[in-house]
């Protein structure tokens, strides 16, 4: 490892070195003149074209262009020959609209664009007066454009710092462009002075983007704080690869981690993110009395063993695989769910996992998988949801236009769907309850393809065939089978997206945050927070054969997830995994949580799996003789606290936000009120058994906290006992304060 | 408090950057006309042929057995089973030229109570999380929460039409601003709000007790110090607390303490003590209020589809039901509103997802037409006795200045001071304007 103010060093003599080989070419635009290489890249540049601009479906004050110029074939016409053609003024150029709006010299809602004498505004008006000509063709003429450097470090007290861009043409000539390219930054205290030149302000990361014609890179900027550098001592000794990877970007941005949590915490927290529940009262006990050195690796080999890890990691995959009863039946989600959940329970490789998925075929009963493809019913939507669930990509921007912060064009987007182009269903039986329903289904579906059927290209309306994501060969369809040929790609070991996809989500959930985040958003413009990292998680997943229990236990036993939370709360710090994230504990699991500590089962005895809502399988828990308003008691808590209806093929459809109703059903809502108060579960218990306060505390607080009541808690418990009008009423009140203080709502 | 580097670390967005940048974009904020918006909603959508648009001249296929009477506004005649809100005609605006494709009632419904043309025109449209929010979420967040209360409140029903009708919470924006939906009917003698009662064998000790054992966990684990999210979670716990427990804001919910005449005055029903706890709830702050007439779309006691379907005429429903409920209630909040000095800084908008057909059906009922249909404002930064827009001789298409259910949108936030502009971002993080229309500058007062 290179150390890092060396490699500045390095960087200050090689820019400008490097720079020197590409002449500028504003001199030769001059010359050259023309409406794909200058005169667009400057409109683009002034932000014309932007969505909320004229880029925007409609336009704006009557002028529309296409978004980030994606079409400059309509652009052409639009600036020439829109307007009654007042838009350019071929004799007398200073009169053209475009010129008068962008200066400001006549009333223009999105204000002054640039001035009478910039770049821009010379070279426009000459363009215009040589005739406003069309380009030959309106193909790109860039292959690739590339920042230089590629990354950038900056000291404490640097606050300029310049980039190049340089654009490979299709004729393989490099040039400077950085005069005409548009920058976009992730970061608003990154602000340009004169092409290249940037400025910043107070920040410790960001990136920044830079586009030429069809064609976009982004760099990392880094900028490291004054302050001193951490001593490598006060780094902890890496547990495994994952350390030295978090641990290198901490040193380079100088954040000094937090030091490894108590027993007490990693108990509570890897029991919640593995099983999702909390520790039993003698779990907690056994754990903490244990000696040995490597009781945390054993205690992660145990829970990944238990099956509340695989109703955990199923109830995950229902929520983005759509297993919800509105759009399949309630047989239906109980086999997929039954499929997944069996699938993790033997540790599956989720390549294969995967695969099966994508090429399912049969009934939807007796081969569960096909239930995906039910939940989604056409071409488009089965593609967007294969490309983010399982390749980590949003391909949905690119199906109206090229997606605008990634290389991904229209064209990629319809090709990709071509590959679900043939699938099809055939209803045996529908006995919906509601005739006008077109989602609602009750009844088996068989899943086939069908020997012809193409997607079509939306501007031409030619079918296409279809093409892997970032691959330029067709597939053909060879016996039908289209799909087995995506699903291969898909789980091969080489394919370029679907390991650090699948490690990425499983990091987001054990961490709260993906290292590319959001997690299912990868692209050319959202860079990982630490790719090496990235990349190292996804070689060993490859490697272990893709074994999601695997990966679980090398995460789990890294130092970075064994952080404490910190003292004082920083973005920065949980972006670099410096500290552990507090979360609230999902739905399902703080409903479970209460039911513990309660001892009250919340839904019908005779159904055992509604006995946990972490382990109910659709997306309501439903009891089946149950009275009904306590199933809808119930289900009005789990949604309020963000259990998702299972409608989007996103992980963000799981909502973390606290809110007002929440703190509403926590101090009055009927199914806090009917857990405390009603006959049964522990308060009797603890009554019937006279147990002593003490004891009773010590078994509630191992179970709610996974540590011992505090002096000072057990003195207020029993002073609200006493002072109580009867020990159930006590109990109440002190099990309430249990259930409602944030280190019960919150996993540390 | 995060420091000025994360807040902006936690910025999403890519801005753009360049010579005269600051972004091409638009301020959140203007000057706020009003400070409360009521939204009458009218599920069903009414007939505008028998309110506010009539048409005595067109052929009897259309005109219907309704005939119009004048009202104070010498050229705008009304219903004639509207008499005494057409003694307050000159307190209004109507548009006449409202128009939409939706022709279904839940992504007509949609469309109305969020500005947004769904998709498709599903009669079942589902309610996803990729919708856009309501007009009052999108309130809550921009303008935020007044005098303690929350900024939306909804009640007294959750719409639908077999599934229900997306657009009546906060959606991608997230259930922060989530609306506080009231279930309870405030005609019921028993109306209170279940969030503000505590349950049975609670009293204040007790909720002492409660706040002190939960107080001495929080305070040994310095949570409350070291995360933002406990902080966020004890914040709610405390703004609950307080409206458990503040006079004004349990007197605000408290419909029993208004005097009888009043109550009999908007009329005994479940939409008449709606629109009069509305009242209680704009005199107590509230921001936005979306008061739904009918939790179902028709019937004789839902809302105006009026179809003739299933041996139930139109008209005999529309005498005795829907009008006179119309004619006891609006006219009465209008003028309640003004006596206590509040009509102008409130604005009431009357509006259902769609118009009927201007051709009576084969059942003597009328379909649904969202190709033309009338809404109504009353109250502060809007023309008083005014009218936009026409339809044509019989109703059926705009004839002159058509407006759309987002230029309705944008007319209502900019009236509250929120430039349509305002970007939000859905869950795949692209970016929006809360309205794609625009403000309907003639209308405004």
């Amino acid at each position: 490892m290179m150390p890092s103010n060396f490699k500045i060093l390095i960087l200050f003599f090689l820019v400008p070195f490097t720079l020197f080989f590409y002449s500028s070419e504003r001199s030769y635009a001059f010359e050259r003149n023309d409406f794909l290489s200058d005169v667009m890249p400057l409109i683009s540049r002034a932000g014309c074209n932007q969505g909320p601009c004229h880029g925007s479906l409609n336009g704006r004050g009557g002028f529309r262009l296409s978004l980030r110029g994606e079409d400059p074939a309509f652009d052409y016409s639009s600036i020439v020959k829109g307007a009654g053609k007042r838009r350019v003024d071929v004799i007398d150029p200073e009169e053209s609209l475009l010129l008068k709006k962008a200066i400001g010299e006549i009333p223009h809602e999105g204000g002054k664009r640039f001035d009478q004498n910039s770049l821009s505004y010379r070279l426009i008006k000459q363009w215009i007066q040589n005739g406003a000509q069309p380009p030959q063709n309106y193909k790109s003429t860039t292959a690739k454009i590339e920042l230089i450097p590629p990354e950038i470090f900056l000291n404490g007290e640097q606050a300029k710092f310049q980039i190049k861009v340089i654009s490979t043409g299709l004729d393989k000539k490099q040039i400077d462009v950085s005069s005409f390219a548009s920058f976009e930054t992730s970061n608003p205290l990154i602000t340009m002075s004169t092409a290249g030149h940037f400025g910043c302000g107070d920040f410790l990361e960001g990136s920044l983007t830079a586009r030429y014609q069809d064609q976009q890179v982004s760099a990392r900027i880094i900028r490291i704080p004054d302050r001193s550098p951490i001593a490598l001592s006060g780094l902890s000794k890496p547990f495994n690869y994952i350390d030295e990877h978090v641990n290198n970007k901490l040193q380079k941005l100088r954040i000094s981690p937090g030091e490894i949590c108590s027993d007490e915490v990693f108990l509570r927290r890897v029991t919640l993110d593995l099983n999702g529940r909390l520790p039993d009262a003698k779990e907690a006990e056994n754990f903490l009395s244990d000696k040995s050195l490597d009781k945390r690796s054993k205690l992660v080999v145990y829970l990944l063993e238990r099956s509340e890890f695989s109703d955990l990691w199923a109830l995950k995959w229902s929520d983005i695989l759509r297993n919800d009863e509105k759009v399949l039946d309630a047989k239906g989600v109980r086999l997929f769910h039954g499929w997944i959940k069996r699938s993790i329970a033997e540790d599956k490789p989720l390549n294969d996992f995967s695969r099966e998925i994508i090429a399912a075929k049969g009934s939807s009963y007796s081969q569960p998988e096909t239930n995906f493809y039910r939940a989604l019913r056409s071409p488009d939507l089965r593609a967007e949801a294969v490309a983010q669930v399982f390749l980590g990509l949003r391909l949905q921007c690119a199906k109206c236009h090229n997606h605008p912060f990634d290389q991904w064009t229209q064209e990629d987007y319809h090709r990709f769907a071509g590959f679900f182009a043939r699938l099809d269903y055939r209803i045996f039986e529908n006995n919906k309850k509601d005739k006008l329903d077109k989602n609602e289904f009750i009844g088996e579906q068989t899943i086939l393809v069908n020997r012809s059927g193409s997607v079509v290209d939306p501007k031409t309306g030619n079918p296409l065939e279809p093409r892997f994501l970032g691959d330029s060969k067709l597939i053909r369809d060879e016996d039908g089978e289209w799909l087995n040929q995506l699903s291969a790609w898909l789980a091969s070991p080489q394919n370029p997206f679907f390991a650090k996809a699948q490690v990425n989500r499983v990091w987001f959930h054990l961490f709260g945050r993906g290292i590319v985040d959001p997690l299912d958003d990868f692209r050319a413009t959202n860079l990982p927070v630490n790719k090496e990292l990235l990349e190292a998680l996804a070689e060993d997943f490859v490697r272990s054969g893709f074994s999601l229990k695997t990966l679980v236990r090398t995460i789990t036993s890294s130092a970075a997830y064994q952080r404490s939370s910190p003292r004082k709360e920083s973005p920065d710090d949980f972006g670099n995994f410096a500290y552990s994230k507090t979360r609230p504990l999902q739905a399902e699991e703080l409903l479970d949580a209460i039911s513990k500590i309660t001892e009250k089962k919340l839904v019908d005895k005779s159904n055992p799996e509604s006995q946990s809502s972490v382990a109910n399988p659709g997306s309501a828990v439903k009891s089946n003789s149950g009275p009904k308003g306590k199933d809808l008691a119930v289900n009005r808590f789990l949604s309020s606290f963000g259990k998702p209806v299972r409608s989007l093929t996103c992980e963000c459809e799981r909502s973390e936000d606290n809110t007002l109703g929440q703190a509403f059903l926590m101090i009055s809502g009927d199914v806090i009120s009917d857990m405390l108060s009603t006959e049964g579960g522990r308060i009797e218990r603890i009554i019937k058994e006279n147990t002593q306060p003490e004891i009773a505390l010590r078994d509630i607080f191992l179970t709610a906290f996974a540590r011992q009541p505090t002096g000072i808690e057990i003195a207020k418990a029993k002073s609200i006992l006493f002072k109580s009008k009867s020990f159930k009423e006590g109990w109440e009140d002190i099990l309430w304060g249990v259930v409602n203080s944030k280190e019960f709502l919150l996993r540390q | 408090m995060f420091s000025r580097r994360s807040f902006v670390r936690r910025g999403l967005a890519l801005s753009v950057i360049g010579s005269t940048f600051p972004r091409p974009g638009f301020s959140a904020s203007t000057k706020p006309k009003v400070k409360s918006i009521i939204f009458l909603h009218q599920f069903g959508g009414p007939s505008q042929m028998d309110t506010f648009d009539l048409k005595p001249n067109a052929p009897d296929a259309y005109r219907g057995p309704l005939k119009g009477i004048s009202s104070v506004v010498p050229s705008l005649p009304i219903g004639e089973m509207l008499p005494d809100m057409a003694k307050v005609m000159d307190r209004v605006t109507i548009v006449r030229s409202v128009h939409h494709e939706m022709k279904n009632h839940n992504s007509a419904a949609y469309y109305s109570l969020t500005g947004y043309s769904p998709l498709t025109d599903d009669q079942r449209l589902r309610d996803t999380m990729d919708l856009f929010p309501a007009y009052g979420s999108v309130v809550s967040k921009f303008k935020g929460a007044a005098n303690g209360l929350p900024p939306f409140i909804s009640f007294p029903h959750v719409i639908r039409d077999g599934s229900v009708t997306p657009g009546q919470h906060a959606s991608f924006m997230g259930k922060t601003y989530d609306p506080f939906f009231i279930g309870q009917d405030p005609n019921s003698p028993d109306f209170s709000l279940p969030e503000l009662v505590l349950p049975a064998g609670l009293n204040p000790e007790r909720i002492s007790n409660r706040k002190e054992m939960m107080g001495i966990i929080d305070s040994e684990t310095k949570i409350l110090e070291k995360s933002f999210k406990a902080k966020g979670i004890q914040d709610n716990y405390d703004r609950a607390h307080e409206m458990l427990t503040s006079k004004s804001i349990r007197s605000a919910f408290d419909i029993s303490a208004e005097p009888a005449r009043v109550r009999e005055r908007y009329g005994r029903t479940t939409y008449g003590q709606s629109c009069l706890l509305a009242r209680r709830l704009v005199e107590a702050g509230a921001t936005f209020i979306n008061v739904y007439f009918a939790p179902f779309i028709g019937g004789c006691q839902g809302g105006w589809d009026t179809h003739g379907f299933q041996d139930k005429p139109m008209y005999p429903i529309m005498k005795n039901y829907l009008l006179p409920i119309t004619d006891k209630t609006l006219p009465t909040l209008i003028l309640d509103l003004e006596e206590r000095g509040l009509l102008d800084s409130t604005l009431i908008f009357w509006a259902g997802e769609f118009g009927r057909t201007p051709k009576i059906n084969n059942l003597s009922g009328r379909d649904h037409w969202p190709q033309c249909y009338t809404v109504l404002f009353a109250g502060g930064g809007v023309k008083k006795g005014f009218v936009y827009g026409a339809s044509d001789s019989k109703g059926a298409f705009p004839s002159t200045d058509p407006v759309r259910p987002e230029d309705l949108s944008a007319t209502l936030f900019h009236l509250l001071g929120i430039n349509p502009a305002t970007e939000i971002k859905n869950n795949f993080n692209r970016p929006f304007p809360i309205s794609t229309g625009r403000v309907i500058d003639r209308i405004l007062a």
